[in-house]
Formats: structure tokens, C-alpha cells, sequence
């Protein structure tokens, strides 16, 4: 017995290559159900991605038309492609270490314009793929390859960072809550502007090793445990907030989009007779 | 697998699991134990046990990183979830 959703990958190149018990994976899965039950045609949908284990996703399984970019572009080459192509579904998955990291800038100045891009940011909390190098959203005293005595900063909130930078959709959940995650991608595609998810994935080999958690499923258990609902957070003080995951939708907003406005500025010129 | 109660049916690809137990571990009702056979990758695959206690919720194959759980039920018990 196969799956169904098989039809939307790549299959010759499975099983996949994440480690056992990776929520990149589940990512996937989620994402295609999402596909699936939205009844969208895989081409009308352009993937975006830069470098990491979540680039993985787009590039290779998921089988739609990809841009396997530089690392940290991907942004900024999905920008290009919705500007030329503004009917299609041009969605960006990428990791923590691409987006907030070294394509930090790329994201807050898309969800300034309010461009029509769907984000997933894929969240492991570490430079996975290159062996555990500390990264923007590693939280403090976290040791890792780098920063082998903890980490001394404090981490990046990505998805307030996103929600205050002026994005129309902006959600944070992790791969423990399944049915909000799904819901979540399936109003982000929908929506029109600039839509961000951050993803809080597990990540077994380079993250949960240090932090104790030597399993994917200890992870799953600790997103469950120490998930917190955004409107419940109201009046707490950030050490009640220490080390837990903030989950829920923090922005929803109406905004005009890039593209609109500039196919309305074109068309000001077009009108002009030669 | 099938169960004939409600046609809930509960189906694992051997060929694309990785044994991470993620199933086994978030079942509430405990439907999947570990098996005694390990597939072509030498990971020991999970088996739908006790199928009676399926509450059809889909937990399991949503977060299956291998997209490799696969729950078919009728049409009267997915509009209901």
C-alpha cells in the first residue's frame, strides 16, 4: 500500500534523506495534505529555497517547478519570480540559518512591501546541516559546535520580528500541533500579501544531543509540554516566558501588495497612447 | 490492515519508515507497538496492534516525518474529525 500523496514527490529519490525522527519531514507531509485539500495544480506553484536540511523539502521531493538558490537569497529570488509571475503560488521553505541568519535583511524588507510570497520558516534552532553551529535563534546557554561553553546570546523572535516588520499573515507553531499547522499553511497560501509561518522543528542529530533531547519524539514531547497560547501570554513576565514556544497567529491584516501596486503604476503608462 | 467495525484501515510502508516511533510514542490509545522485523534500511517497523482502540484522529499520519502511516476511513468518520 502507497500513499496517495506520493503522487506530489519526486519518488525515485525516497525514502528521504533527513535523519530518522527529522521534522522536516513532517513539514512535507503537512504540506502536501495541504496541497492535496486545497486542490491546488502542482503547477501553479513555484518553490523558492536556499541552503540547509528544510531546503531539502522543495529541493528535491516536492515535486513543482524549484529554485535551488545561494544561501540566504531565496527571498530575494522569489521576489523576482512573483513580480513576473504574480498568478502563481511562489512558496519559500527554507531554514532558520537562511532566512533569519544570513538572509535576515531579504525577510524583513519583504513583509515591508507586503510581497505576495508565502514563507515557511522552518525552525531547528541550529546550523544543521553544516554540524551544529550556533545560529541566530540557538537560544542562550546552548552549547554547540562554536559555542562549545553555551551560547551567550540571547535568540532571535522571528515570527514577532516578521509580525512587526508589516507582514499580512504571521503564525508561529511547531510540529507537535499538527492540526493548527495545517490550518496555518493552508491560510497562509490563501492569503494574498506577505504570510510567514515559523515552524519550531525538531532536529536530533545537531540540536536535540546537546540540549539532552537525543530522540526526535523527546523533542515532539517538549514542544508539547512547554507550548505556550499566544493569548494566554498576556500580563506574563518574559522569565514565566523562558524557554517556552510562544504558538498562535500574531498578525492578520489587511495591506495592498507589491505587486499590485506595481502592475498599477504600469498600467498608468500603458494608457498613454504612442 | 482493516478494521471491520467502522472500515477504518491503517496501512504502514514498510519500505519508507525509519523507525523513529514517533507513532508509537503520540498514539493515545496506544494502537501501534514496535515489531520483531526490521525492513531493507534494518529499522524496526511499527504494526497497528490493536486496531480497536483507532480513534481515527490522524495524528499518526500527519506527523509522520516518511509519509509513511496511512489511514484510510470512510466518509461518514471525516466529516465528523
Amino acid at each position: 500500500m502507497k500513499n496517495e500523496l506520493l503522487k506530489y514527490l519526486r519518488t525515485d529519490i525516497l525514502p528521504t534523506e533527513f535523519c530518522s525522527g527529522c521534522g522536516c519531514g513532517t513539514v512535507l507531509n503537512i504540506f502536501c495534505h495541504v496541497v492535496d485539500e486545497l486542490k491546488i495544480n502542482p503547477d501553479d506553484i513555484i518553490m523558492v529555497t536556499g541552503i540547509g536540511c528544510s531546503s531539502w523539502i522543495p529541493s528535491p521531493y516536492f515535486s513543482a517547478d524549484t529554485l535551488h538558490t545561494t544561501h540566504g537569497r531565496a527571498i530575494a529570488f522569489a521576489t523576482g519570480v512573483k513580480v513576473m509571475k504574480p498568478d502563481k503560488h511562489v512558496i519559500v521553505i527554507a531554514g532558520d540559518g537562511d532566512l533569519a541568519g544570513i538572509g535576515g535583511n531579504h525577510l524583513i524588507h519583504a513583509a515591508r512591501r507586503n510581497i505576495g510570497l508565502t514563507v515557511f520558516l522552518v525552525n531547528n534552532y541550529i546550523y544543521g546541516m553544516t554540524g551544529g553551529q550556533v545560529s541566530p535563534t540557538t537560544p542562550s546557554n546552548v552549547p554547540t559546535t562554536t559555542t562549545p561553553y553555551g551560547n551567550t546570546e540571547p535568540a532571535f523572535k522571528i515570527a514577532e520580528l516578521v509580525s512587526a516588520a508589516g507582514a499580512s499573515y504571521v503564525a508561529r507553531w511547531t510540529t507537535y500541533q499538527v492540526f493548527h499547522l495545517k490550518k496555518a499553511m493552508k491560510d497562509a497560501i490563501l492569503n494574498k500579501g506577505f504570510s510567514f509561518i515559523e515552524i519550531c522543528s525538531q532536529c536530533p542529530t545537531s540540536y536535540g544531543k546537546r540540549v539532552g533531547m537525543r530522540e526526535g519524539i523527546d523533542q515532539l514531547k517538549d514542544f508539547r509540554d512547554n507550548s505556550i497560547d499566544l493569548k494566554k501570554t498576556a500580563g506574563m513576565k518574559d522569565e514565566e516566558l523562558e524557554n517556552k514556544f510562544i504558538v498562535g497567529k500574531f498578525a492578520e491584516r489587511n495591506r495592498t501588495e507589491f505587486t499590485e501596486n506595481l502592475r498599477n503604476i504600469n498600467r498608468k503608462f500603458d494608457e498613454v497612447p504612442v | 490492515m482493516i478494521r471491520e467495525k467502522d472500515k477504518i484501515e491503517i496501512y504502514i510502508d514498510e519500505g519508507l519508515c525509519k523507525g523513529c516511533d514517533i507513532c508509537i510514542e503520540l498514539c493515545r490509545p496506544g494502537v501501534f507497538v514496535k515489531s520483531e522485523k526490521l525492513n531493507s534500511r534494518g529499522y524496526y517497523v511499527p504494526v497497528p496492534a490493536s486496531m480497536n482502540k483507532c480513534t481515527g484522529c490522524m495524528i499518526c499520519e500527519l506527523i509522520c516525518p516518511e509519509l509513511a502511516v496511512i489511514i484510510k476511513k470512510n466518509e461518514l468518520v471525516k466529516e465528523v474529525v
